[in-house]
């Protein structure tokens, strides 16, 4: 056999084994596609064959820190009888100025959590432009598809009824979350969280001025664990050469100090198990002590971080 | 010229398996999602992990007093193949659902603000590994 037949024949086989492969890729989508359980991968050393590769590929960390959701937040601020105030919000105009990836995570968040805000107070005009700049700035991080025309036909059959709407929302925000995660984007994944949670705690501090009771100061002080987690979570992706990252962070590891005064008290309790109706009551006790002084501090560091992801 | 075919043939396998376990992980999420309905609204974030054999993940959560949340659990195809405990910061168990059949999805009240630790394992009966999921609702 010349080198020429050589070749061809490995050309033959490579060819082969790529049809073959783009043959097993087809099978694969359509069974996803039909959603066909059945005929999913269950065989244990199959699986174990496909979890081995996976491993390198997804770099999972086996432990994972969350954040409270933004919408939640917003629950809580409607069900305190809290009236709407635009001037709160990042104005969608600002969108244009977010050039890098980062800005542009970081206030995926942001306007995430303005959204809503906005959807619980039944602020549908606006809601409609904040999606539409939420789905500009998801298709220039090249995650349009989660916002894409399917999801725009829900919210438009869906307008007025705002419990629908938050359940688009939010599950947009998972899909845009696991998309990045599963896409090794974990870092912008991570940056959409933190623009969510501090616009979340920006939005409360900015009502606790106007409206300096227990129940707000309270939930402020209650972002002591979140925002642990949060360092945690951006810990990971430190970048000392990405200037607004790490601006973002030190001002986020200020306010964790500024939260270290804060007193937290815990004492563990017997749960109460109803398992007829598959629920729990968590009975242990917490209390997290906050001064209106701390209250203070706290809104001007969230103030400053927050003007440092939004501004222009 | 073996030596690139080799290449090409284990870059198109790695190819191939990375695929399949995304289409395991959709399914398993599409598992998980059936849970996850009115009056309770996703936590917008969705909490996986990787495990081989004995391993578990562990997910950090704050939960907000006077709020209920669903939690979900999926580890495969089918329901009940992971198991879950939810711990406060000091140990100790508020929740297994090995206590409850493995049940997938359990709700639940907290009268105060916690920070609570979810434990994942698969279920040794049902894998020797594969992905975790963790869904994390709340009830408006």
């Amino acid at each position: 056999m010349t080198k020429k037949d050589n070749k061809r024949a490995g050309i033959k086989v490579v060819a082969g084994a790529f049809t073959c492969l783009i043959l097993l890729f087809v099978g694969c989508k359509n069974q996803t596609d039909k959603q066909n359980v059945e005929s999913e991968i269950d065989s244990t050393a199959e699986t174990a064959k496909i979890d081995k590769s996976a491993n390198t590929m997804f770099k999972f960390n086996n432990v994972v820190f969350s954040v409270p959701s933004p919408y939640e937040f917003a629950y809580f601020v409607k069900n305190l009888g809290i009236t709407f105030n635009r001037d709160y919000l990042n104005s969608p105009k600002n969108a244009s100025s977010y050039t890098t990836s980062f800005r542009k995570a970081v206030n995926l968040g942001v306007y995430g959590t303005d959204l809503g805000y906005l959807t619980i107070y039944d602020q549908t005009p606006d809601g409609v432009s904040y999606f539409a700049t939420t789905k500009s700035l998801a298709a220039e991080l090249g995650i349009a598809s989660v916002f894409g025309q399917k999801t725009m036909t829900r919210i438009e059959k869906n307008m007025g009824n705002k419990d629908s709407l938050m359940v688009i929302l939010s599950s947009s925000y998972r899909e845009a979350d696991a998309y990045l995660k599963d896409n090794d984007r974990k870092s912008l994944a991570s940056y959409v969280l933190a623009g969510s949670w501090i616009e979340s705690i920006y939005i409360l501090t900015q009502i606790s001025k106007t409206m300096p009771v227990k129940e707000v100061y309270q939930r402020i002080a209650e972002q002591k664990h979140p925002l642990d987690n949060l360092i945690k979570i951006l810990s990971i992706y430190y970048n000392k050469d990405d200037k607004e990252f790490v601006e973002m962070s030190e001002i986020l590891v200020e306010l964790a100090y500024e939260y270290d005064g804060i007193d937290y008290q815990y004492e563990y309790k017997k749960p109460k198990h109803s398992p007829k109706d598959h629920y729990t009551v968590i009975q242990s006790v917490s209390e997290l002590q906050i001064n209106p002084e701390q209250v203070k501090r706290i809104t001007l560091l969230v103030e400053k971080v927050r003007t440092v992801i939004t501004k222009k | 010229m073996i030596k690139y075919i080799h290449i090409a043939l284990i870059s198109l396998c790695c190819l191939f398996v990375a695929k399949q376990s995304h289409a395991q992980a959709d399914s398993i999420v599409n598992n998980c999602k059936k849970y996850m309905k009115l009056p309770f609204i996703s936590d917008g974030q969705q909490y996986q992990s990787i495990l081989n054999g004995d391993e578990s993940a562990e997910f950090h959560a704050v939960f907000y007093g006077g709020s209920t949340y669903r939690i979900i659990g999926c580890g495969g195809l089918t329901d009940k193949s992971l198991t879950f405990t939810i711990s406060d910061v000091e140990h100790n168990v508020l929740y297994s659902n090995k206590d409850f059949a493995n049940a997938p999805y359990w709700d639940f009240k907290f009268m105060n603000t916690m920070d609570c630790v979810i434990e994942a394992k698969l279920n040794e009966k049902s894998k020797t590994s594969g992905f975790a999921i963790i869904m994390i609702g709340f009830r408006q």
